[in-house]
């Protein structure tokens, strides 16, 4: 389906779904708000601020933060593989999947491997892949999509999820969420005991110690990279801090942001191999980077800012559209507002338009980013770039109507004398329309859109131009105009 | 000319690329020693003096407010003055729970000195219950580690303000000890403790030999189910920590 | 509540009542008397009714009369003392009141020109006035927009002061007009200048002309919509706060999540009607959960895209724009709820 014309009707659907309204007001409400009275009340106003421009400095710098890390990966014995591609990325994977025999992978909740499209080519080539996340390992046995960054199920109540427990892992129907727990706890245990490979992100690395760092609460993700044998962490580019100390600003902006915590249950540092001094660690380690569109991101100064985002879902949480529409709408691995912004720029602006489209660009989203990204700018820039096209990304212009209709537009406010005459066709034209309640409930064309839901004042006996000349500037004296 | 080494066709490749986005021109790589201040870190030598100068009392006071960062409903902290005292605590624990996946009482400790004189193997000559020390040299560490229901370990580090164990990885203290049994209890010397996030990093940051490790700040949980807070998902569903007594020399 | 008459209290009732009367018909003759004669003269009446309020006062003070009549009456006093005599010599304000109001809302311009002539401050309209630009700026048409722009750029250059009741259309002026001209050093500039002197109406009042009371009069329940451009854009959440507090016999109520997005967006209402309603819906869900009979805001868009949701769900509740309110009970003319 494409994408493009799936928005609606996805956000339409999410609305009706009163199972995620209610996930979603819970989420925001606790979430967004609390991270919103958080960043207000910090002891320390500039962190944030801080924060970004450390970003921003290893941004501008990736190319050499990157090397720092890989080398610091390979003295510790893991293997760092470059990726341009999700191809590149999906033919390395498979490749160190049928060296080691790999028949069976445990994953951790992962943005970039949705991104990448990895589970599904593990499948095809024959290798059972199992989410191990609570809300992802549902949303598999669903067969359906995370809704949320950080809360993937958030769309699902306790009574779907039960049944679809009862169906799939052949327990007794349950709603209570401890007793659903222990079933996942039981059915993932023997699965990240027994897999071969284990496959994660990477929250935040770390240049200067050669370290992959992933924040969790549920252990699936430690087990996942400690027990299997081989452990592969897909790392989008930019998801590197230099040092140790820009690695503690985004841990604790992080953990803060996506879920209110000081700190999240775990945060480990991993990637070395076992050895003497790693007892349990995995025979191999690969990092694969991930370039997949970013590196023209990050060459364009109007989106470099977008890569500083660490993936807290905080914007999520404080999003008005978002908190209507729910994840499926946006149709991709991310969703909300960080979202409607990476979406174009990585997968086609003009295939995703409604992203750049479809929001009020109130700014909630700018307010709460723990690193101040100024994403309605952005998106306002993506706007522009669909109204007239743009040859840099590639953009056709949208809608030639819009285009027209704001030209005609622009006709009629440059000349007061032709504003007013079309004031005085509108007015008469509403005259006739003015129901009792002295509103308007019909209007043709672009004005049925507004009339379908809501009524319209009628365009008033006298313009307040009108009253003017005729009232206003005659009371006083030596007034110009 | 690369200062690195092992780095291959596909790395300098794609180095290359992202050179060209942000330093459009530059044809060679970049040697980082030319921008100092991408790994500079603040000057933070006055916060290791005072973690340095920490008196007894000061320890004192951060073990307390370690105790009293812990949630309780779901970290139980104990001060303990010596290995018996702990070792009562241990034992009532293996006594009290069924082990989670097996019909079997195994527990599981690191090698590591500060435990070495907990001889639980003692307390428990008259329970079923079997206790494992996770030696380097054993090859079934795995599937003993699998089989206990108690993992016992020592951390280097301990976090006052969010009571979290840092809990590193060294030879003999692997870390599947604090992560596959369904029990966790970590101990901690008091002399250890530090104030904050802060503190931990710089001592990790000082800590060469340091090859992986973990902040814990309690069991495994999940509120993936409508938002629901559940205690035990896939790591320990439970957690306690035994602060040692000791003195800073 | 600080203010607030209490209905009981007939005699305060109609005593402040009478006051008001007599202002209003004192005020009318001054217009007339201030036409002709200087400036002085009007001083003069003025202080009289001053004296005529302090006499009520020391009767107040002396009789069992409600105290907040004294409140009232003593900010009243200590308003038109302070700024009959200092507020003449403001910069000339040229009203830039957006398409809406000029289009469907003329009396949040005409609520807006007789609080500044309570003020004494000097009013101009630049009639050649149309659009800031914005619809088409946010839908990404920018060089539409900047045409608009260029338009308001040449019309206002040589105001002195610009106040505009919507707080979107400064946000554009202010942060998106240097922007639109950021390659055109001379547009730029004056883009700067223009966007300096670009005020929201409550910003000017309390932020500019330090204003903190217009003496208004308006018993009614009314709550508060903080619309994005200006909490986010240009933060002023305070302003219209401190105004609306000060109106006599309002009970201001703060609705839940007031500074949540109404929905409008500019097109987007009309490109994405569902999502739209479902965020106006919301909002009103709030509005009517406080309790209140009037909601107010200053920027006219989102209060269309509010008054229109709830006029189509038939609801009571009625929205004036904060001007409307602010120019109640001044003796000009009768205003009150739509």
């Amino acid at each position: 389906m494409n994408p493009s014309h799936s928005y609606s009707r996805k956000a339409e659907a999410g609305m009706a779904n009163d199972t995620l309204q209610k996930g979603l007001k819970m989420i925001q409400g606790r979430f967004g708000k609390g991270a919103m009275d958080y960043w207000s009340t910090m002891q320390d106003p500039e962190r944030r601020k801080r924060a970004k421009s450390r970003r921003m400095q290893t941004l501008e710098h990736l190319d050499i933060v990157l090397a720092e890390l890989a080398e610091n990966i390979r003295k510790r014995g893991g293997k760092v593989y470059f990726a341009a591609t999700a191809e590149d990325a999906i033919r390395y994977t498979l490749e160190v999947a049928r060296e080691n025999k790999v028949q069976r992978v445990v994953k951790g909740k992962s943005m970039t491997t949705v991104e990448v499209g990895i589970d599904p080519a593990l499948e095809k080539a024959g290798i059972e892949v199992v989410e191990t996340d609570l809300g992802e390992y549902i949303v598999q046995l669903a067969e359906d999509e995370p809704s949320h960054i950080i809360a993937p199920c958030i769309h699902m109540d306790r009574k779907q999820i039960g049944e679809l427990f009862a169906d799939k892992l052949g327990i007794d129907y349950t709603e209570n969420p401890p007793e659903l727990t222990q079933a996942a706890r039981t059915a993932l245990r023997e699965k990240l005991l027994t897999a071969d490979m284990g496959l994660t992100g990477c929250n935040i690395a770390c240049a200067e110690t050669g370290h992959v760092s992933l924040v969790s609460n549920e252990g699936n993700i430690r087990m996942a990279t400690t027990m299997p044998r081989v452990h592969v962490a897909f790392m989008g580019m930019e998801r590197v801090a230099a040092n140790l100390q820009e690695h503690q600003d985004l841990l604790q902006l992080l953990t803060r942001g996506a879920a209110l915590q000081k700190i999240s249950t775990y945060v480990s540092f991993t990637g070395g191999v076992a050895d003497d001094d790693n007892p349990d660690g995995p025979e191999q380690f690969h990092l694969v980077i991930i370039d997949n569109g970013r590196s023209k991101i990050l060459a364009d100064p109007e989106f470099r800012e977008v890569l500083a985002c660490i993936r807290c879902g905080a914007c999520l949480n404080i999003c008005p559209v978002y908190g209507k529409i729910g994840g499926h709408a946006y149709s991709s691995a991310y969703s909300g507002p960080i979202g409607a912004v990476v979406t174009p720029l990585l997968k086609g602006v003009n295939k995703h338009a409604d992203l750049c489209k479809g929001e009020t660009l109130c700014g909630a989203c700018k307010d709460i980013c723990p690193v101040e990204n100024d994403l309605p700018r952005m998106l306002s820039s993506l706007r522009y770039k669909l109204a007239y096209g743009d040859e840099k990304w590639q953009v056709k212009p949208k809608s030639r109507m819009e285009r027209l209709g704001f030209r005609m537009w622009k006709t009629g406010i440059t000349s007061r004398s032709l504003y007013s005459f079309c004031l005085k066709v509108a007015r008469w034209y509403m005259k006739g329309k003015t129901g009792d309640n002295g509103m308007v409930s019909a209007m043709p064309f672009l004005g049925g859109k507004w009339t379908k839901d809501r009524d319209l004042p009628p365009i008033a006996a006298q313009t307040f131009s009108e009253r003017w000349r005729k009232t206003h500037r005659n009371s006083r004296n030596g007034s110009t105009s | 000319m690369s200062t690195y080494h092992d780095q291959s066709e596909n790395e300098i490749h794609f180095l290359s690329t992202l050179r060209q986005a942000v330093a459009p021109g530059s044809d060679t790589p970049r040697d980082k020693r030319a921008y100092p201040e991408i790994f500079a870190y603040e000057d933070d030598r006055q916060l290791v003096e005072k973690i340095e100068q920490r008196n007894d009392l000061d320890q004192q006071g951060l073990a307390s407010a370690f105790m009293d960062s812990a949630d309780p409903q779901s970290l139980s902290v104990y001060t303990v003055k010596s290995l018996d005292e702990a070792a009562d605590i241990i034992v009532n624990i293996a006594r009290n729970r069924m082990p989670e996946f097996s019909n079997f009482r195994h527990i599981i400790q690191h090698a590591h000195d500060d435990i070495r004189e907990l001889r639980l193997w003692e307390r428990f000559s008259e329970d079923s219950i079997t206790v494992h020390t996770t030696y380097r040299e054993d090859a079934e560490l795995r599937e003993k580690t699998i089989a206990s229901f108690i993992g016992i370990t020592v951390a280097d580090w301990g976090i006052a303000d969010s009571a979290t164990l840092v809990q590193c990885t060294r030879p003999g203290m692997p870390q599947s000890t604090s992560l596959v049994p369904s029990i966790h209890i970590g101990f901690i010397r008091k002399s250890r403790i530090l104030a904050n996030l802060s503190e931990a990093y710089a001592m990790m940051r000082r800590d060469s030999s340091l090859n992986s490790w973990c902040f814990i700040s309690g069991p495994s949980k999940t509120a993936d189910i409508e938002a629901h807070m559940v205690h035990g998902a896939h790591g320990p569903k439970e957690m306690h920590i035994c602060i040692l007594e000791d003195s800073k020399e | 509540m600080p203010g607030l008459l209490p209905e009981k209290d007939l005699i305060s009732a109609n005593g402040f009542a009478v006051y008001r009367g007599i202002c209003g018909i004192g005020r009318s003759l001054l217009r007339k008397v201030q036409s002709t004669e200087s400036v002085d003269v009007f001083l003069l009446v003025w202080n009289v009714r001053g004296y005529a309020v302090n006499f009520l006062v020391l009767l107040h003070d002396t009789t069992p009369f409600c105290p907040s009549i004294r409140d009232a009456m003593g900010t009243r006093v200590r308003f038109t003392f302070f700024t009959r005599v200092t507020m003449s010599d403001k910069p000339v304000v040229s009203l830039f009141v957006q398409c809406l109001v000029d289009s469907m809302y003329p009396d949040v311009g005409d609520a807006m020109v007789s609080i500044f002539d309570t003020l004494r401050v000097p009013v101009d309209f630049p009639e050649q006035q149309t659009c800031c630009g914005q619809p088409a700026f946010n839908a990404g048409y920018r060089k539409e927009a900047a045409a608009a722009a260029k338009r308001f750029l040449d019309i206002f250059e040589s105001a002195e002061v610009i106040v505009c009741p919507s707080g979107s259309c400064v946000h554009m002026v202010r942060h998106h007009y240097p922007e639109l001209f950021k390659n055109d050093p001379v547009l730029f500039e004056k883009a700067k200048a223009v966007a300096a002197k670009t005020f929201e109406f409550s910003q000017y009042l309390v932020d500019e002309l330090g204003v903190t009371t217009l003496g208004a009069y308006f018993p009614h329940k009314v709550t508060y919509h903080d619309s994005c451009h200006l909490t986010r854009g240009l933060r002023v959440d305070a302003p219209p706060r401190k105004l609306l507090n000060s109106v006599v016999g309002l009970e201001f109520i703060e609705m839940k999540d007031s500074d949540a997005c109404c929905g409008f967006g500019g097109t987007f209402s009309v490109n994405y009607p569902e999502i739209s309603t479902a965020m106006v819906d919301e909002k009103i869900e709030n509005i009517l959960a406080c309790g209140a009979e009037i909601v107010t805001g200053c920027d006219i868009s989102c209060l269309m895209n509010i008054q229109g949701r709830l006029s189509r769900r038939g609801e009571e509740v009625k929205v004036m724009h904060i001007a409307e309110i602010l120019a109640q009970g001044q003796g000009h003319g009768q205003g009150g709820a739509q």
